[in-house]
């Protein structure tokens, strides 16, 4: 195995990769680094999700704050925004693919 | 929407589970009424906790936005088999939080970390103020009880107010160096008592 693995194997490096991904105290590069590893490895997966668990209980006791009133409107806005833009990509295509099929039966036609 | 708001606040942690794992359900069905209705639910909490990091309004809306923008559109891929939904979506809030603080910062919105003395002694004590679930819970509180101070006030200094290294540095008038090691330490500590 080679050597840079087995070091992601290490309780020790484990644990403090995963402690610190969560206090939040990693660099954007190694946080990116670290939700590839955690794909592969269930131990610092495991790891990490138990001191989110763990410092979670700090979250539940967090005060609440209600948003402004517009956010809900500019969520569900963008929200059908996507669905919209993705009927219109597949309106798109099926226009697009519709043209060729057209083309290809003229060009058929013409060819005889 | 309802003007019948009923807040995460309103339930206890078993019952704010079942609540949750039924509206992401939902929403894993496309269901549209579930998503506004796990809005109502969770949209305080969150914001609560997003504000908490970024300390605007402005921004921890915008942290919001992003959050339940994002949890529609991975909604297939939910599976809370492994992970609680509520630290799942906690996990999201502060991740875009904390990148919403840098940029902010960056941006000189905000000038600098709001903290004062009094609010970092408070979260000392922090950790007592919680009732305990279970036995792990309790052994980790302990064992953060028995941190020394400035190593459990780092800790929660990063986690609940996205403090980085240098400006935890600063506010104890030390090195980088120095609080790495705390917290190196800290954690090492208090891993024998997370609950697996």
């Amino acid at each position: 195995m080679p050597k840079k693995i087995i070091r992601y194997q290490n309780k020790v490096i484990i644990n403090h990769l995963a402690s610190h991904y969560v206090f939040g105290l990693l660099s954007k590069r190694v946080i990116a680094r670290i939700d590839v590893l955690k794909e592969n490895n269930p131990q610092l997966l495991q790891q990490i999700t138990a001191w989110q668990n763990q410092l979670s209980l700090f979250d539940r006791h967090c005060e609440e704050l209600a948003p402004l009133p517009e956010t809900w409107q500019k969520i569900q806005h963008q929200v059908s925004n996507t669905k919209t833009k993705k009927l219109l990509n597949i309106k798109r295509a099926t226009i697009i693919g519709f043209m060729f099929i057209a083309l290809y039966l003229l060009w058929r036609l013409f060819s005889l | 929407m309802s003007n019948i708001a009923v807040k995460a606040n309103n339930f206890d942690d078993a019952q704010l589970l079942e609540q949750l794992l039924v509206l992401l359900t939902l929403c894993k069905l496309d269901d549209r009424k579930a998503f506004a209705q796990l809005y109502q639910l969770m949209s305080a909490k969150l914001n609560g906790i997003a504000y908490r990091i970024t300390r605007n309004q402005e921004s921890a809306n915008q942290v919001l936005i992003k959050v339940f923008i994002q949890l529609w559109r991975s909604r297939k891929e939910f599976d809370f088999n492994k992970v609680d939904p509520f630290v799942w979506l906690v996990e999201r809030v502060r991740n875009i939080a904390q990148q919403q603080l840098r940029l902010d910062l960056a941006n000189k919105k905000i000038t600098r970390l709001v903290l004062n003395k009094v609010e970092i002694e408070h979260l000392y004590n922090a950790f007592g103020e919680f009732d305990p679930i279970n036995k792990n819970t309790n052994k980790f509180t302990e064992a953060v009880a028995e941190l020394a101070q400035k190593q459990s006030q780092a800790l929660l200094m990063a986690y609940l107010y996205g403090y980085n290294y240098q400006e935890i540095a600063r506010y104890f008038e030390t090195s980088t160096t120095r609080v790495k090691s705390w917290l190196r330490s800290a954690s090492s500590k208090l891993s024998s008592c997370l609950k697996k």
